[in-house]
């Protein structure tokens, strides 16, 4: 008979044999599966701190040349700065442990198990580029900058681009006025420039289309787009009772350094 | 701000959605032909096991469209990064596996039966009724095994997935999901042959028991974490709960012989 040819039984190979040998396989799966947890955890921790760090920074004081905004350096704190070159050197090193295990087919196998580390290390990288270069990291950037022996999903960077806003709306509402400013209390120039990026990246990302068979779920791309609505919606407020009730302050008033931290 | 990153990621967006859109108009086509051949098959659940050989035979051709069905999926899939995509063809090639698995046993099933059942009843027929198993060492003689990975892979055409390939292959965890929809499948045969009204069998029930028990030992020897297997291994002891009161009520009214 046709069918009885083509079946293959195992024959005198015992099932538990057969078993172990598969055992084996799942093991060699459950280990580097765990490993990528692992990194994944300390990528995710220490990319959060990074951002804690960037925003305790005032950001007034680490403008060193004053001026024309495009042309300014901006110098972080040395307790800031080698704080966050520590964590780098954490996170280089988490990768780095898990850089075989995320090559070739595993790349895509434990993507789920590394992707909210990706997110979280692709928001402190555009966090810190836009603090330090006022500009947006494109996805090619971040793969260049995380390395090419991993998988950078255009997914992981929209999700860690949209987080980045929340850590921007944060940002300027801390450094929403204009310490410096001789003329009565003004909206600073970060804060400004936030708020407009931040209205930029809301037509951006609201003009898009995400499907329900897409890799990004279109209900996770909803919820961030939400959450990004309202994060625009409390800078630009922020800076409208700025500009509308700064106006009634007395010359040369200058808020105290408390007022900084009410966020 | 440069708007030309959301024009890249709207790009990717709806590349990858067609891809998706494609796979999943392919795995439609292999489910269709799983149906069928899974429908042929569950005939198993009212016929006598002397028939199981000439009704699997009859899902040849419907084998041979799933093979084909899968190569145009293993085309596509193919061309990109195999985890990428695979889950959402997984559930169905473990379907696939299983009715390979279904068939295979029910062949060889249908062949110890006839060369057991049958064999012995027609030499001794003088002391026992027919179809009343006598002992069950030679019952469980031509129990039935496991198709290995390599057999289902040959009868579906993909390639084992044993090494960590980038290449469209059937996973470990398919194969071992497959497995158990086959314990499931064949604890329910063993209550289906004792009740068919013209001709119980009752040394089915025994070579079944034999088989899932073996295939119980088999799960107990991997380590398993807690994920979409583990749960569907811990669901196999209630298989062999059901196969093991078919085998006690069958003894206790000395249906069968200890």
């Amino acid at each position: 008979m046709s069918v009885s040819d083509s079946i293959a039984i195992t024959g005198r190979e015992s099932v538990t044999t057969l078993f172990s040998s598969f055992g084996l396989a799942l093991d060699a799966h459950h280990d580097a599966r765990d490993r990528v947890i692992k990194a994944s955890r300390d990528i995710t921790a220490a990319s959060k701190k990074i951002i804690f760090a960037l925003q305790r920074m005032k950001y007034a004081d680490t403008e060193v040349q004053r001026g024309d905004l495009n042309t300014k350096q901006i110098k972080l704190p040395p307790k800031i700065e080698s704080d966050i070159a520590g964590l780098g050197r954490k996170i280089k090193d988490a990768f780095g442990s898990v850089k075989d295990d995320l090559q070739g087919a595993g790349a895509w196998r434990y993507q789920r198990q590394i992707s909210g580390a990706m997110q979280e290390y692709i928001e402190a990288l555009l966090f810190r580029e836009y603090l330090m270069e006022r500009r947006i990291l494109s996805h090619e950037e971040v793969q260049t900058l995380i390395g090419d022996e991993f998988l950078v999903t255009y997914t992981d960077y929209i999700l860690g681009l949209f987080d980045t806003t929340g850590e921007l709306m944060r940002f300027a509402i801390t450094n929403l006025s204009d310490l410096t400013s001789s003329r009565g209390v003004q909206v600073s120039p970060i804060a400004n420039q936030i708020c407009q990026l931040l209205r930029t990246l809301r037509t951006g990302f609201s003009g898009m289309r995400v499907n329900s068979s897409s890799h990004l779920s279109s209900t996770e791309f909803a919820r961030k787009l939400n959450t990004l609505h309202s994060s625009v919606d409390k800078v630009e407020r922020a800076v409208y009772s700025l500009v509308v009730r700064g106006s009634e302050l007395p010359e040369g008033w200058a808020p105290g350094d408390d007022d900084n931290d009410q966020i | 701000m440069d708007l030309e990153i959301f024009n890249k990621c709207q790009d990717s967006i709806d590349r990858d959605s067609e891809i998706r859109e494609n796979i999943r108009n392919l795995t439609k086509a292999i489910d269709q032909h799983v149906r069928s051949i899974l429908s042929i098959l569950s005939t198993a659940h009212s016929s006598v096991p002397s028939s199981f050989p000439t009704f699997a035979a009859r899902t040849s051709k419907s084998f041979q469209f799933l093979k084909e069905a899968i190569q145009n999926l293993a085309a596509l899939a193919s061309q990109h990064p195999f985890y990428k995509y695979n889950a959402l063809w997984s559930r169905t090639l473990q379907n696939a596996a299983f009715a390979t698995f279904f068939r295979d046993w029910l062949v060889n099933e249908g062949n110890s039966y006839n060369a057991y059942d049958c064999g012995s009843s027609k030499e001794e027929n003088s002391d026992q009724t027919i179809g009343t198993a006598t002992e069950n060492e030679d019952v469980t003689a031509r129990v039935g095994q496991l198709t290995s990975l390599d057999g289902v892979c040959e009868t579906l055409g993909v390639k084992p997935g044993l090494e960590d390939e980038n290449t469209f292959h059937l996973s470990l965890e398919e194969y071992l999901q497959a497995t158990i929809s086959l314990i499931s499948e064949l604890s329910r045969l063993a209550i289906n042959s004792v009740i068919m009204a013209e001709n119980s069998n009752y040394s089915t029930p025994i070579r079944i028991n034999h088989f899932v028990k073996q295939l119980q030992a088999g799960f107990l020897v991997l380590n398993l974490k807690n994920d979409a297997l583990r749960s569907r291994v811990d669901s196999i002891k209630y298989d062999v709960k059901k196969v093991e009161e078919v085998i006690y009520d069958l003894s206790l009214r000395g249906l069968i012989k200890k």
